[in-house]
């Protein structure tokens, strides 16, 4: 909580830093930003606590999760390289500001406690991210991914409030342990079956999040805004708000409606497989690097849903462990391609095919390394974090004792041989095919930040019990 | 008396959007909206949320209604000539899965409000209204219980300003 | 503390050997690997001659699934381990005579895939057996993807989805069986022997099935084979040694450690199709070696029909076949190592490996002709060598088995003959060609990899029983779990 009311603050600072003529001072100032904010979520360990009339829970899971969503904000930060501290048409002042009121967005959507709490935060999250996908106004493709992401966003809430509503009629509670009693009460009145009221609130507000989080068949908007916004805001999308909207689709999942599983335990089941299967297959056919990284994100959707639909008690656990390996892969990866996309740029656009990384390794060999690193955690290798992320989730679904589970797994593992093919591609362009690529000049930071990211990823991959057991 | 009223204004809402959806004028099309907002906010005053069909008066007539007439005149060039296409629509395939969504929706919604079990509506409801306003009661809770909600939507409307500061500033090509 | 420092010591080195750039670094990493390969002497001399596991230590790796990290040496690691110790230096010592771009890189890779190797076959905890097992394909793809031939790039990814595929199947039946042990689960490979003996057969079907996948790409076996000729032609020398030195050894190691405890009422009732497979790998192989034209494949195909034999032999589970195909890891190790060298050899003078191209080579190299025979020889398994012991043993076990089977499998004999002389005869005998004239002697590296070889392979023909002893009371225990 106290994280919420810091972050914003220093939002607002970050504004009015902006009137400083030196921009130098925004970066180093936003990452001080956010350490602290990232100390007062630690404050709060073990220490469960509802805030301002049980609108908020700050409780271990939810120390987890923020610091997972602060961790990423400070790497998408890092690696922003001040937006271009020279070019006059950036206004680095405003995307920082606009990041730190996102992730607030963020951090409410995993400490919710109440519904409203839950819609505000997302509504939070969602305008900064279409405004920061809008936020390249002389390109085309920024502008049409804006839009689409406006509309479809926009009617994914209304249909999340429509929910919001319906579940409101059928409970008349907004809180979400006073929604799980009202379910209860609602089943002995009907003695029961659950009225439709219940049900098509449960589905809608399941379609609102999952929405969000682009599973099929809600991810048509994911590949293009993803491919249209800046690869810096991109980065910050699939992580923040891919971790923020599954921790928020567990916690309710969780908390309100575990009676009611087999309403939305089947639905779930279909859209997780579709996930899964549209994510990967479509991937393999994608020639843009940035693209690829989009489709994959879609399919890392559907492996941590697959956790939420097990219900087991490690799925915490393992929900926390496979964001982390994620967001710290897919953050290297969009680092390593922002800066060959640049340096390869033709016509003043950049190069995002993965023929832009061709012979990647001959001159830059630390970005070759992270980016092989990255590639192999995205695609389950052992050695990284995530194959550890993979195998607690496939454990999970193995444990539960259901024979759907071993279905899902069964396709899970085949889509998992999928996906090192496309992973693999950027691997093989860059140690392996012929090419040129300059040797491109780092900052320390930007190579202190590739080189955290993928120790970190090997780290965890052989050792997964030093955050496991804080998770 | 009053379903007959209800009745009157359900029928207004619903040809006026129509007329928003279909109207070739976009003119015609703002002024009706204001028509459908008017009576969306008489519907709420027979449903006894007075405070919410003020504040649909004030924000969206008075506020949002207003800009957007603004942003339509400012900017309709092509003034009172009719746009023989409408290219919104779109080809016919999309036209029939759109069908079929709205129709999927409708059929969600009707069933549902169909077979609801709905509780607790005050039969003295018309009567109550005159001496009951939600207003104070709305106003209290957005103080105490709901505090924390109010005070964040800050947070939201701050990151929306600064968003459309940016994206309708000057850019230089 | 002994295993651990067995696979500790090849990742520093490779760590170490990464930082050199230049020339020096081949020696740094010869000089770790010849440590490495005192390590794994001083294990053999103080292994005790009994079923026990010894060496071992256990950390606790995730403790909330009840993985550990458990290393140990018993009698059937034990051969494995030194295989692998022993190959090492040589393999380095080949590429001496090459200049490969980066090649600090390359030899770091081949000093990770040492660690990796290793540590399957000590692994006692099944889930760190697939975690190495996994972790060795990183270094081999990259190593066959960087220096390889002409083709690498989509060969070699071939091999690498091809192999985790089967080993895919492989972990769901390790979590399976992981579920199985009681209360909080543990991975350890005795409680999953415990776990195992309550399954009925048509789970045992499964579970060998899934197993069965996993080994028989990685070794492998017919009709799985289909990666394996080109990857072997593909990668660089020291890759194809490292693959097919001791690689394939995993599989085969797999299926001694896991099927044959596992699933024997699996074992019962589809051991039958695997020997079939194995045996028909064999003759397929060996009918296609002799066809070939190009050196490296038809050793690669010999591979394919060795690996066959010695399938064969485990899946017949007497004592004579588990023997025999574990003194068959070993000299097929050092054997294909020093077939492979001298191929790279002839191909670094005559830049070619077509046998219609080469010939007379013995003109002017006496020296390559000795070892060539002798190493061809073992190959063959002519009695006196090591791969007589090993051939005859797997034989015999596999006729106690099937008399009609083993009778086919010893076609592999007069088959292999008939290769294998071919080979030396229309490469090293004859008249000299155009490439082959002026044909160099071996260089002093050279010869310090092949003098070695040669001599264990004789070495080990007279005297086997140093390491027969050695394994026959793990096997013997194997053997009675299986009862």
């Amino acid at each position: 909580m106290n994280a919420i009311i810091a972050l914003s603050l220093f939002g607002i600072s970050n504004l009015f830093l902006g009137f400083l003529n030196n921009r130098k001072i925004l970066l180093p100032a936003t990452l001080v930003f956010i350490l602290i904010a990232l100390g007062l979520n630690f404050a709060d360990w073990n220490h469960e606590y509802y805030w301002f009339n049980n609108m908020l829970k700050t409780n271990n899971l939810s120390v987890n999760f923020v610091t997972i969503i602060l961790l990423s904000t400070f790497l998408v930060v890092a690696i922003s390289r001040s937006f271009g501290d020279d070019d006059e048409h950036s206004h680095p002042a405003e995307y920082y500001a606009i990041l730190l009121f996102s992730a607030v967005g963020a951090i409410m959507m995993v400490t919710f406690e109440n519904l409203i709490m839950l819609f505000v935060g997302l509504e939070i999250l969602s305008v900064s991210m279409y405004v920061l996908t809008g936020s390249d106004k002389r390109s085309l493709r920024s502008n049409e991914a804006a839009l689409k992401y406006f509309l479809m966003g926009s009617f994914a809430t209304g249909i999340l409030l429509f929910g919001v509503a319906l579940v409101y009629g059928a409970t008349s509670s907004f809180d979400i342990h006073g929604i799980a009693q009202g379910v209860a009460k609602a089943k002995e009145q009907m003695g029961g079956a659950y009225g439709p009221l219940l049900y098509s609130g449960v589905i809608l507000i399941m379609v609102g999040l999952l929405f969000k989080i682009s599973a099929a068949p809600f991810h048509f908007w994911t590949p293009d805004v993803y491919d249209g916004a800046p690869s810096i805001f991109t980065a910050f999308m699939s992580t923040v708000v891919k971790t923020a909207g599954v921790a928020a689709t567990y916690r309710i999942l969780s908390i309100s409606f575990p009676s009611v599983y087999g309403l939305w335990g089947n639905p779930l089941v279909y859209i997780v497989c579709a996930t899964l299967i549209i994510g990967n297959i479509t991937a393999v056919y994608q020639q843009s690097f940035k693209r690829m990284l989009a489709y994959s994100s879609i399919s890392h959707a559907g492996y941590l849903l697959i956790t939420v639909l097990a219900k087991r008690p490690e799925t915490n656990s393992s929900l926390l462990f496979y964001s982390l390996a994620y967001a710290i892969a897919t953050i290297t990866a969009f680092a390593v391609l922002m800066v060959v996309s640049e340096a390869q740029a033709k016509n003043g656009k950049a190069d995002e095919s993965f023929e832009a990384l061709n012979g990647l390794a001959n001159n830059n060999p630390l970005l070759a390394f992270s980016l092989t690193i990255s590639m192999l955690s995205l695609a389950g290798i052992p050695l990284t974090a995530g194959f550890f992320g993979k195998f607690f989730v496939f454990s999970d679904a193995f444990s539960n004792p259901s024979s759907l589970f071993k279905w899902i797994l069964v396709i899970a593992i085949l889509m998992s041989t999928v996906g090192i093919y496309y992973y693999f591609k950027p691997i093989i362009a860059a140690y392996m095919k012929k090419g040129e690529v300059a040797k491109i000049e780092l900052s320390p930071l930007y190579k202190f930040i590739l080189i955290l990211t993928t120790t970190l990823t090997i780290l965890l991959g052989l050792a997964p019990d030093l955050v496991k057991n804080i998770f | 008396m009053i379903p007959f009223v209800f009745i009157a204004f359900i029928v207004l809402t619903v040809i006026s959007a129509c007329v928003v959806l279909w109207s070739n004028n976009v003119l015609y099309a703002a002024f009706s909206l204001l028509l459908t907002f008017f009576g969306i906010a008489a519907l709420y005053v027979l449903v006894g949320a007075d405070f919410i069909a003020i504040t649909q008066l004030l924000v969206y007539v008075g506020g949002i209604l207003v800009l957007l007439l603004f942003g339509v005149m400012l900017t309709n060039q092509n003034g009172n000539k009719e746009n023989g296409k409408n290219d919104i629509i779109g080809t016919n395939t999309n036209r029939l899965i759109g069908f079929a969504v709205a129709f999927g929706l409708f059929a969600l919604l009707f069933f549902t409000f169909a077979k609801a079990n709905f509780v607790n509506i005050q039969s003295n409801l018309f009567e109550s209204i005159e001496t009951f306003s939600t207003t104070q009661n709305i106003g209290v809770l957005l103080m105490t219980d709901f505090v924390l909600p109010f005070e964040v939507s800050g947070v939201l409307l701050m990151a929306t300003l600064i968003g459309a500061a940016y994206l309708s500033s000057k850019t230089k090509v | 503390m002994l295993t651990l420092s067995l696979i500790l010591l090849p990742i520093i080195a490779g760590l170490i050997t990464l930082a050199i750039k230049g020339e020096t670094a081949k020696t740094v990493a010869l000089v770790f690997a010849f440590a490495e390969l005192a390590l794994g002497a001083y294990l053999y001399k103080s292994f005790v001659p009994d079923a026990t596991s010894q060496f071992g230590l256990s950390y606790d790796w995730i403790h909330s699934a009840g993985i550990k990290f458990s290393v140990g040496v018993d009698g059937i690691s034990l051969i494995l381990v030194f295989l692998t110790t022993l190959m090492v230096p040589f393999i380095i010592l080949s590429t001496f005579g090459n200049n490969y771009k980066n090649a600090s890189n390359l030899y770091a890779l081949i000093l990770f895939m040492q660690a990796a190797l290793v540590g399957v076959f000590t692994a006692k905890d099944v889930f760190l057996f697939y975690f190495f097992f996994e972790a060795a394909l990183i270094p081999i793809y990259f190593i066959a993807a960087i220096w390889g031939g002409e083709n690498r790039i989509k060969v070699t990814f071939k091999f690498f989805v091809y192999t985790i595929f089967g080993s895919l199947f492989m972990l769901l039946a390790l979590v399976y069986l992981y579920l199985l042990t009681p209360g909080t689960h543990s991975a350890d490979i005795n409680a999953i022997y415990e776990a195992a003996k309550a399954l009925d057969l048509s789970t045992q079907s499964y579970l060998f099935g899934a197993f069965f996948i996993a080994f028989a790409i990685k070794m492998p076996l017919f009709p799985f084979h289909t990666w394996q000729p080109d990857t072997y032609v593909e990668a660089p020398t020291a890759g194809t040694m490292l693959l097919s030195g001791i690689m394939l050894k995993m599989g085969v190691y797999g299926l001694i450690r896991f099927i044959l405890p596992i699933v024997p009422l699996g074992v019962d009732q589809w051991g039958f199709v695997a020997i079939i497979l194995s045996v028909i790998g064999i003759i397929y192989g060996s009918v296609i070696a002799i066809q070939q034209k190009d050196m490296k494949r038809l050793i690669a195909y010999s591979s394919f029909a060795h690996v066959g034999l010695m399938s064969a032999g485990i899946f017949s589970r007497n004592l004579e076949g588990i023997q025999g195909s574990l003194i068959q890891m070993l000299a097929h190790g050092i054997n294909v190592v020093g077939l492979f060298f001298i191929v790279e050899i002839i191909e670094r003078r005559a830049k070619s490996r077509e046998l219609s191209l080469l010939g007379g080579i013995t003109q002017t190299t006496p020296n390559l002709t000795v070892y060539f025979i002798i190493l061809m020889l073992g190959s063959v398994a002519l009695p006196l060598t090591n791969g007589f012991v090993g051939e005859f043993l797997l034989l015999k076990g596999v006729y106690e088995y099937n008399a009609w089977i083993g009778a086919v499998a010893g076609l592999t004999i007069i088959l292999g003959a008939v290769y294998m002389l071919r080979m030396v005869q229309k490469s090293m005998f004859g008249i000299t060609s155009k490439i082959t004239e002026g044909f160099t002697d071996l260089t002093f590296n050279e010869k310090a990899v092949l003098f070695p070889l040669s001599f264990l392979v004789i070495a080990l023909g007279i005297a086997p029983n140093i390491f027969l002893k050695l394994t026959e009371p793990a096997v013997s225990q194997l053997l009675s779990i299986i009862k």
